[in-house]
């Protein structure tokens, strides 16, 4: 429907009035509403009894949402103006609760609002050992630029931004959880947590605090039985893609198996332009590469690997610090029994990730080179 | 625990040579606490055994399995068809399990993963230390809680030898003499005249120098 400018109104302003009979069709995939949204308080004018302060309603107590009209309940925008949908959902469970109270004609305190209280869930070792990262912030262009031209103002933010403000986010309930009729009460968890999170009682079942693990994943590598799984990015699942990774580029050798921190900052076009500029590179990321172990550097090299390749994320953008030493320590393991193999420890090398993007080309040149003088892996694929 | 210790793995290699199919079977009480024998390190030490063999180009399928504990009868048979249809199988277990499995499947080679160590504590994660040498015949109760078979280099019982020096042991700097703990131990108790009845000469033969030894408990056994 097409608009056109009506008469001013008392401010002199035009507002866009719609022309009658200009509906018109679009031949479009997606729609986004884009729209301004405001309150439609007319219905309160035929509610004289609801206490209002201009158009909005007045939530007399605020913790029942009560209103001055005995038995109406208000929250959400009528109430507090524009605000978050989260906020309006939380106030309709809180009204809600407060309507139970009223209907049971009952004066039991409600509890205190969720907001106060969950926070303080986190125990003292999730807080005070991971690594704190400020929100991203998105760029505002400055004024004198704004009135130059006709860039974006507010800009949302770029993959990498994006992707480091997505992995702030807590792992509450992505966490480990210990199968009880494997688990054999072995400690190993409870003591390679950086968090401290495993708990153990008198006959060794072991605790795992779902709000407080944080995935990080030592446990599930380290549990010599394999009872302890983790929901985010499961270890099977990385093996798998692991070896559909291989199957798809066995026309190319050699193959220098790469595990890429996810921590790192990095996007998926960088992720792209590897795999255009390093064929023999079959890159992988990993939720921190203290995820990975000897069994999967060997895995790689059953799969037909000629080298395999650890990048660790920058030191500052590591959520676990204190899990970097054990990832030396177990390449250092890794080494010596590719050694007794004949493999030769050269062939698994670790580096660091650049501060921005996925590897420094100059380090991956030099690998690429030096593994393709080394030739194939001796094992015979 | 009983720890266990995984066996270089040059002299696993050499052991398992020419073994052909190979089943690498787990004990997952003592050893899988050890981080030496559970079913993780069997899928880690069965990835290495196949790259070598890749390599070798020796025919021969390397798989895994494991049980709770290879020392009982009960778990051992469960995986009676899977060793069945191996032609070897390598265990990951302490001497016991490794015994055991030779009793029940007497036509099939079994070859040790794991050196058995000792019995002990855990100090740390990956740090174990002796504290028992199954002797048979307890005297902690006269010795603050610290005992000198397990301890002492020289399993003296009447100690300390003319080798403690600050209180470290002569065969090395990092080794407490243990006989200097037992009198710092009494000491801060005030029970150091416990000391001054010696020792008799030890029986041994509780310890197995009386040839094997056999716990029965008649009112279970009959």
């Amino acid at each position: 429907m097409r608009n056109e400018l009506g008469e001013p109104d008392a401010g002199g302003r035009r507002s866009p009035t719609p022309l009658p009979g200009s509906e018109f069709s679009l031949n479009v995939d997606t729609v986004i509403a884009a729209i301004g949204q405001a309150l439609d308080s007319s219905f309160l004018s035929n509610e004289p009894k609801l206490g209002k302060k201009g158009n909005r309603i007045v939530a007399k107590d605020p913790d029942t949402l009560a209103t001055t009209h005995p038995g109406v309940f208000a929250g959400g925008d009528a109430v507090t103006g524009p605000a978050t949908a989260v906020a309006a959902i939380a106030a309709g469970k809180r009204a809600a609760l407060g309507m139970d109270l009223y209907l049971k004609k009952a004066s039991k305190p409600l509890p205190e609002p969720e907001r106060d209280t969950e926070p303080q869930r986190i125990s003292g070792p999730v807080i005070g050992k991971t690594t704190k990262f400020s929100r991203s912030q998105n760029t505002n262009l400055p004024v004198s630029n704004r009135l130059s031209g006709f860039d974006e103002v507010a800009s949302v933010f770029s993959e990498d931004l994006a992707t480091t403000e997505a992995l702030r986010c807590l792992h509450c309930h992505l966490g480990a959880k210990v199968d009880r009729e494997k688990c054999i009460s072995c400690l190993t968890c409870v003591r390679v947590c950086p968090l401290e999170i495993p708990k153990a009682n008198k006959m060794g079942e072991i605790v795992i605090d779902p709000v407080d693990c944080q995935a990080c994943g030592m446990c599930a590598l380290e549990c010599p039985v394999g009872a302890i799984e983790i929901s985010l990015h499961p270890h099977h699942d990385m093996v798998h893609a692991m070896e559909k990774a291989m199957s798809d580029t066995s026309h190319i050798s050699p193959r220098i198996v790469s595990f890429f921190d996810l921590h790192g900052n990095f996007g998926a076009k960088d992720l792209e332009r590897l795999k255009t500029h390093y064929p023999n590179v079959v890159p992988l990321t990993v939720f921190g590469l203290r995820r990975i172990g000897t069994y999967d550097v060997l895995k790689a090299f059953e799969l037909g690997a000629d080298a395999v390749l650890l990048a660790a994320c920058p030191h500052e953008m590591d959520p676990f610090p204190e899990t970097r030493n054990k990832v030396k320590g177990r390449m250092a393991h890794a080494s010596a029994i590719m050694e007794a193999l004949g493999l030769g420890a050269n062939r698994l090398k670790t580096c660091d990730m650049p501060e921005k993007g996925l590897i420094l080309e100059t380090f991956m040149d030099e690998l690429v080179q030096k593994i393709k003088e080394m030739g194939p892996s001796p094992i015979q694929v | 625990v009983i720890t266990v210790e995984q066996k270089r793995l040059e002299e696993i290699l050499e052991m398992t040579k020419g073994h052909g199919r190979l089943l690498v079977l787990g004990c997952e009480t003592c050893a899988a606490m050890s981080l030496s024998g559970g079913k993780k390190q069997a899928e880690e030490l069965a990835s290495a055994i196949r790259i070598a063999r890749k390599q070798s180009q020796e025919e021969g399928e390397v798989f895994v399995d494991a049980v709770a504990r290879q020392c009982e009868p009960e778990f051992v048979d469960l995986v009676e068809k899977e060793v069945e249809q191996s032609r070897a199988v390598l265990s990951l277990a302490c001497g016991a399990g490794v015994q055991l499995l030779a009793e029940r499947f007497p036509n099939k080679v079994i070859i040790p993963g794991c050196n058995t160590t000792f019995l002990g504590v855990t100090e740390k994660l990956g740090v174990w230390s002796e504290r028992c040498a199954g002797c048979g015949n307890c005297i902690l109760d006269k010795t603050g809680g610290l005992c000198p078979i397990a301890r002492c280099a020289k399993q003296l019982l009447n100690g300390p030898c003319g080798g403690s020096t600050n209180g470290k042991c002569e065969i090395s700097r990092d080794v407490d003499c243990v006989w200097q703990l037992i009198i710092d131990r009494l000491t801060r108790l005030d029970r150091l005249e416990i000391l001054e009845e010696i020792f008799p000469v030890k029986d041994w033969s509780p310890a197995g120098h009386g040839g094997p030894r056999k716990m029965v408990r008649e009112d279970l056994a009959s």
